[in-house]
């Protein structure tokens, strides 16, 4: 099967990593965390849509807020695909760095 | 709860937005987790730059909405893309078929598209298009172009809303002369100086305006400046004119756009005119045309009642006794609406109308051939249909794969049409007299390759989109067969059975033949028209001008010429023949009427030679003689239209005047039918030159009857006798001759050019639909192979099997005749009424075109019928 995307690997990670907090502006200040580059809304936005279509995340509504106009959030999780395929990307990455002879990728 | 939800707000639009493009199910949460953000950041850096971020994210999402888009569309797409190439590759024949048709029948429309779109862009180049009109005249019977010469004037300082008025005189042929070089120019004009004002003709050089205020000013061409001046500054020299007189050079304009109604190499202005007398210049003298610049709103009809009572308080003769009537026509619509054949403007509405007709004609026929193979294939792709449906494939999907297969022939054949519409470009100037370009990346071209290309993809891919994509997955999976299955099916009924392939085969062979019985009318009236024109001898005369000393020394001239044992007569005339020089309704004669006062005679010179040299016979009393005196000034001849117009009985010995001056009729001259057969003969009255020197009109010409064929050794030397005899009277006007053949077939170029167009167009349309017929066929016997093969079995000869696959082609043809025939009917004799003089239709040209269509749809068929009606039925048995 098809290795899922950068993006797609690391919108997994961040709503993971949020648990119950896994919402649009929460998921993109966590990748800026861990990219170091800010994100487009509508990058976020695309990703999530598509993984949500793939079926690696599924989503409900919280209740809106008026700080947020009167919006819901939508929170996040990951399904056990999801799960599954985040595991299968960390093999294949782990055994493709194994086979390099490069021992530290900063030189 | 009226509270305002945002302290502050985002702005309205990029947030409706933002909900368009990530709908989130009606959630808003995509517009919530923006607004959050939005708000945090108006907090803390200001309304103005949080705003400005909001749109900023709104544009940047853009280019991952494409993307994900395409990530989607992307994996299916190649699954159609790999089956429709895989399809092509496996039914060549199908897919040269489908991709030919559609790219000829492109090709087609391209280049009528092209034609019609700068037939429509005449003066349209024109600032002022909007303000500007030509003065045009009704008459009881017809509507003329020109008006008297101090109309212009008069509408330019009496009425208001006017502010520019010209008129314009055509120049006859002059000869003009720099140095060493001379050559006749044939498109000049006199003009007001306001000709450049109005019309956007730009100005190079000098200024064209002022060169035309003075009468030995005037303004030329940069082609012409060239032509006489080569690299030298022409403003300020001299161009002289029939070797009497110097103009000077007072301006240089860029050459006139072919796509101008009117066109001139020069123009000099109206004072020359008036001095050099050529044309009546009082207010019963319609000789120019007059155009109009107005401002304010457009109101026709108030101008042109402002223009006749102008012209009634002017005493304008006509329209004080109400004969003419003025009006006014937009510029925009002078060249598709010429009036009567003997106005300048060369465009038809008719024929920009017959045109796009037929483009869409054509590319109708090849829809067609796209419809028929795609729904008779069908059932070949059934079973695909339904796999497709059982995995999942939802009905949109179908119809946007199949879809996507015909844009995919669409494509194909759009690219090999342009290349073939590109090639064939020449030909088709060549044939319609144009100069159009084919650039490819011109937006015009795009535009109409796109409109093209969707009419024909789009409305051809329709339909049988609509119907593989309507097959029941269980119903075409269960039968033994797709066949079987298909039958079964609900939808599938007529379509099926054929029926709606026999229709559409029927509709493309009945505008197949309807344009062959076409191609036949015009082609049988250009035969006719030949057959009775004027014809004595015809390829052996020729015409020379009567310039400088010609006209004064005729008679020397002629004596000389007669010299030549080859030159058989020699004649004179006041104009070429086909060409009305002079048209007047200041004729009388005894026994006149009052209601006869609108009778308009064309008053003709000639020499004394004139009816003998032409084969023109008298039918009743005399024709003229150089011996008899008096027959200068006072005796007429008439022709039979005139005889018939007046109502004179015995006329010859009756009186006769023209302009007053009394005479009697000597003659009555049989008509000869030289002018288009689009009028009737004109009734004519002839009369002598007194002398060629004084009577002269400027258009005058000489005939010259030869004795062998105009071809060969003995034509060259008669010629260069000719010329001898020329340059012994002439020193500043170059040789010239022509052939009067050619000046009768010049008449005609239009409708032979419409025939010769009718005739490809017939053939494309017929081999389009061959082209279909001959996919149908080959599918029909591969069908029927195994039925083939059980007949042939039991007994069935060759004849029998090929009558049973092409007796339902010929009953599709013969059914399209039935529709053809009264259309057809009904378009020629449209056209044909045209001519007053008109070949019968005879009902051998249906027959003719019937048969022509069958026999060719026969041997399309046949070939393939043949080779599967005598194949060896063993092989057609083991066949699946």
């Amino acid at each position: 099967m098809k290795l899922i995307s950068r993006s797609e690997e690391f919108s997994l990670l961040a709503v993971l990593y949020l648990q119950e907090e896994a919402y649009g502006v929460a998921i993109r200040n966590q990748l800026r965390k861990m990219t170091g580059q800010s994100w487009a809304f509508g990058a976020v936005f695309v990703t999530l849509n598509r993984l949500e279509k793939k079926k690696m995340l599924e989503s409900e509504l919280a209740e809106p807020t008026p700080r947020r106009g009167g919006k819901s959030k939508r929170i996040y999780r990951l399904t056990a695909e999801g799960l599954e395929e985040l595991a299968r990307i960390r093999r294949v990455q782990q055994a493709a760095w194994k086979s390099t002879a490069v021992s530290d990728p900063q030189r | 709860m009226s509270v305002k939800m945002f302290p502050l707000r985002p702005p309205r639009l990029a947030e409706w937005l933002i909900s368009r493009m990530f709908p989130d199910r009606g959630a808003h949460s995509t517009q919530g987790d923006l607004g959050e953000e939005f708000q945090a950041r108006a907090e803390e850096k200001g309304l103005f730059r949080a705003r400005l971020w909001y749109r900023i994210q709104l544009i940047r999402a853009f280019p991952y909405l494409v993307k994900d888009a395409l990530y989607w569309r992307m994996s299916m797409f190649r699954n159609y893309l790999n089956v429709a190439l895989r399809l092509m590759r496996k039914q060549k024949v199908y897919a040269f078929i489908n991709v030919t048709g559609l790219a000829v029948s492109m090709a087609c429309s391209l280049l009528i598209v092209l034609w019609v779109r700068d037939e429509r862009s005449f003066d349209k180049f024109n600032k002022n298009l909007r303000d500007i009109y030509r003065v045009t005249c009704l008459g009881k019977e017809y509507r003329i172009f020109s008006s008297p010469a101090p109309f212009a004037p008069a509408v330019a300082a009496e009425i208001p809303e006017v502010v520019g008025a010209v008129r314009v005189g055509r120049n006859p042929r002059f000869v003009f002369r720099r140095g060493e070089r001379a050559f006749y120019e044939d498109n000049g004009i006199s003009a007001d100086p306001a000709l450049f004002k109005i019309f956007t003709f730009p100005v190079t050089q000098g200024d064209a305006g002022t060169a035309l205020s003075g009468p030995l000013g005037i303004a030329i061409s940069e082609t012409m400046a060239r032509k006489y001046f080569g690299d030298e500054d022409p403003l300020g020299k001299a161009l002289n004119l029939e070797g009497q007189v110097d103009l000077a050079v007072g301006g240089v304009f860029a050459d006139i756009p072919r796509n101008s109604h009117i066109r001139f190499d020069y123009a000099v202005s109206i004072e020359f005119a008036r001095a050099a007398q050529l044309w009546g210049m009082e207010w019963g003298d319609f000789n120019f045309m007059t155009y109009l610049m107005t401002a304010g709103p457009r109101d026709e009809a108030g101008l042109a009642a402002k223009l006749n009572r102008l012209a009634i308080d002017h005493n304008c003769p006509q329209v004080v006794q109400k004969q003419l009537e003025f009006s006014v026509q937009r510029l925009e619509d002078i060249y598709l609406n010429p009036l009567g054949p003997y106005d300048i403007p060369l465009g038809n509405e008719k024929d920009v109308r017959l045109f796009s007709l037929i483009a869409l004609f054509i590319s109708l026929i090849a829809g067609i051939n796209f419809v028929n193979l795609a729904t008779a294939r069908a059932e070949k792709r059934a079973k695909e249909v339904g796999l497709r449906k059982v995995v999942g494939a939802d009905r949109r999907q179908l119809i946007s794969q199949f879809f996507g297969e015909s844009s995919l022939v669409t494509l194909l054949a759009l690219v090999l049409a342009a290349a073939m519409a590109r090639a064939a470009l020449p030909y088709f100037n060549a044939l319609t007299g144009k100069d159009l370009a084919f650039r490819l990346f011109d937006p015009g071209t795009l535009m109409s390759l796109a409109a093209i290309a969707v009419l024909v993809g789009v409305l051809a891919g329709a339909f049988p989109s609509l119907y593989l994509s309507s097959f029941q997955p269980a119903q075409v999976l269960k039968g033994s067969t797709p066949f079987v299955a298909l039958l079964k099916g609900k939808r599938a009924g007529w379509v099926r059975r054929g029926a709606l392939r026999r229709v559409l085969v029927v509709g493309q062979f009945a505008v197949s033949i309807a344009l062959i019985v076409s191609t036949f009318v015009v082609a049988r009236q250009m035969a006719f028209i030949r057959q009775k024109s004027w014809s004595h001898e015809r390829d052996k005369m020729l015409y020379i001008p009567f310039k400088e000393n010609l006209g004064p020394k005729y008679g020397l001239v002629r004596s000389e010429l007669l010299k030549h044992p080859d030159i058989v007569a020699v004649a004179a005339k006041d104009s070429l023949p086909t060409v009305i020089n002079n048209n007047t309704d200041g004729v009388a004669w005894e026994g006149k009427t009052a209601d006869q006062n609108d009778i308009y005679m064309e008053t003709i010179r000639v020499d004394a030679h004139y009816f003998e040299t032409m084969g023109m016979p008298i039918i009743e009393g005399r024709g003229f003689s150089g011996d008899i005196q008096g027959d200068a000034g006072t005796a007429f001849v008439l022709n039979e239209a005139a005889v018939r117009k007046t109502g004179l009985k015995d006329p010859v010995g009756k009186w006769f005047s023209l302009y007053g001056r009394k005479g009697v009729i000597i003659g009555v001259v049989k008509d000869a039918y030289f002018q288009t057969f689009r009028q009737e003969v004109r009734p004519q009255a002839y009369r002598l030159y007194r002398s060629t020197a004084t009577d002269i009109s400027g258009t005058d010409v000489a005939f010259i009857q030869l004795k062998g064929d105009p071809a060969g050794k003995a034509f060259q030397e008669t010629v260069a006798h000719i010329e001898k005899v020329w340059k012994s009277v002439n020193t500043a006007a170059p040789f010239e001759f022509h052939f009067l053949d050619q000046a009768l077939d010049a008449q005609y170029g239009d409708d032979r050019r419409q025939g010769r167009l009718f005739g490809i167009f017939a053939f494309l349309a017929v081999f389009i639909s061959c082209l279909g017929l001959f996919g149908l066929a080959s599918f029909t016997a591969e069908q029927k192979t195994k039925e083939i093969g059980i007949r042939k079995t039991l007994g069935a000869s060759v004849p029998d099997i090929v009558f049973l696959l092409s007796g339902d082609f010929s009953t599709a043809v013969l059914a399209a005749n039935l529709i053809s025939w009264p259309l057809a009917w009904y378009a020629m004799s449209g056209w044909l009424r045209g001519f007053v003089y008109r070949a019968s239709m005879s009902p051998w040209i249906y027959v003719g075109a019937g048969t022509a269509a069958l026999v060719i749809a026969w041997l399309t068929v046949g070939l393939q019928t043949l080779k599967s009606a005598r194949a060896n039925p063993v092989g057609a048995l083991h066949f699946e």
